[in-house]
């Protein structure tokens, strides 16, 4: 395996790509501009470093937040899946990536194999997702279901 | 209750755009939907203030900030009482992204990013284990981010 595989090296990046990224993740539409008023730069700097930190991956894309709940997505649920065997993995990410609902997915230590995120219109919208797509994908042993009554607070991680 | 009645299709197409892109420049939406670009002021406006687009934002990918070791933390409290001062505490605590109140056998779940395992462990006994009314805590940590994304608008 080559070293580059497993290592990903922070970026290079300065305390002006700080204060932009602190900018930025808060409001996507905000103007340039004002992002150059407030570091002090021109505008075409500002435009040039965004892209910079596009190229490099620090940024991925932008979006506009929805609220879950507003669009009938009332049930958010999270599920560690215990696998029949590890060598599914690859095959049972492949398969969870079709069904939509699934917002997340990692491969954790501990006791799942794999750990995901869903998000449904209702309880029962879940119990037909758990039931009819999850059980049929080859591969999945069992999983076990933690239902989040209430989301206290999500955010990004800390811009120094 | 759900507001989704409130929203037509025209809304849903608007909001399939921006939840992928949010700079795109609103008269290339219009040009997408078939409406004026006023109108899609008009009607970005209006799912703010229902509060079904709550802010925007840029990604960050963490790990290119520094942040390399994603975890879930299942976290047992001493008494269910003490969920919301455990939840206040749990907020000061900068590198704790999400929190939930959750079904099941933990009463508080968390996702964490630190800059590595040391910092996670550090995180976890001079900052978690240090709330009181916390009784335990219990650790997953991602390898590997299949994959993230929004929910699907258009279904």
């Amino acid at each position: 395996m080559d070293k580059s595989d497993y290592l990903e090296q922070a970026a290079d990046i300065d305390q002006l790509d700080e204060k932009i990224l602190k900018l930025i993740t808060k409001n996507a539409r905000i103007p340039f501009l004002e992002v150059a008023r407030e570091c002090g730069v021109s505008g075409a700097a500002i435009h040039q470093r965004v892209q910079r930190l596009l190229n490099m991956g620090v940024v991925t894309g932008s979006e506009f937040i929805v609220n879950p709940q507003k669009l009938g997505y009332n049930t958010c649920a999270y599920m560690g899946i215990y696998l029949e065997k590890t060598k599914y993995h690859r095959q049972v990410v492949a398969a969870m990536r079709e069904i939509p609902e699934i917002v997340e997915c990692h491969y954790t230590t501990g006791q799942y194999a794999i750990f995901i995120k869903i998000q449904t219109k209702t309880n029962k919208h879940l119990k037909k997702l758990i039931d009819e797509d999850l059980q049929a994908i080859e591969g999945i042993a069992r999983t076990e279901t933690f239902m989040s009554l209430e989301m206290d607070f999500k955010r990004q991680v800390p811009i120094k | 209750m759900t507001l989704r009645n409130n929203l037509d299709e025209v809304d849903l197409k608007i909001l399939d755009i921006i939840t992928q892109n949010a700079r795109i420049p609103f008269k290339d939406v219009a040009k997408d939907v078939g409406i004026s670009r006023a109108a899609v002021h008009q009607r970005v406006n209006r799912m703010i203030e229902l509060e079904v687009i709550t802010g925007s934002g840029y990604h960050i990918n963490p790990t290119k900030v520094d942040f390399k070791t994603c975890s879930y933390i299942g976290i047992f409290l001493e008494k269910g009482g003490l969920f919301s001062e455990v939840v206040e505490k749990l907020k000061l605590i900068p590198e704790i992204v999400e929190c939930h109140y959750t079904t099941g056998q933990y009463a508080i779940f968390v996702k964490v990013y630190a800059k590595d395992n040391e910092h996670l462990k550090n995180i976890l006994s001079s900052h978690v284990q240090k709330i009181s009314g916390i009784a335990s805590t219990e650790t997953f940590i991602s390898l590997e981010q299949n994959f993230k994304r929004t929910i699907p608008v258009n279904s």
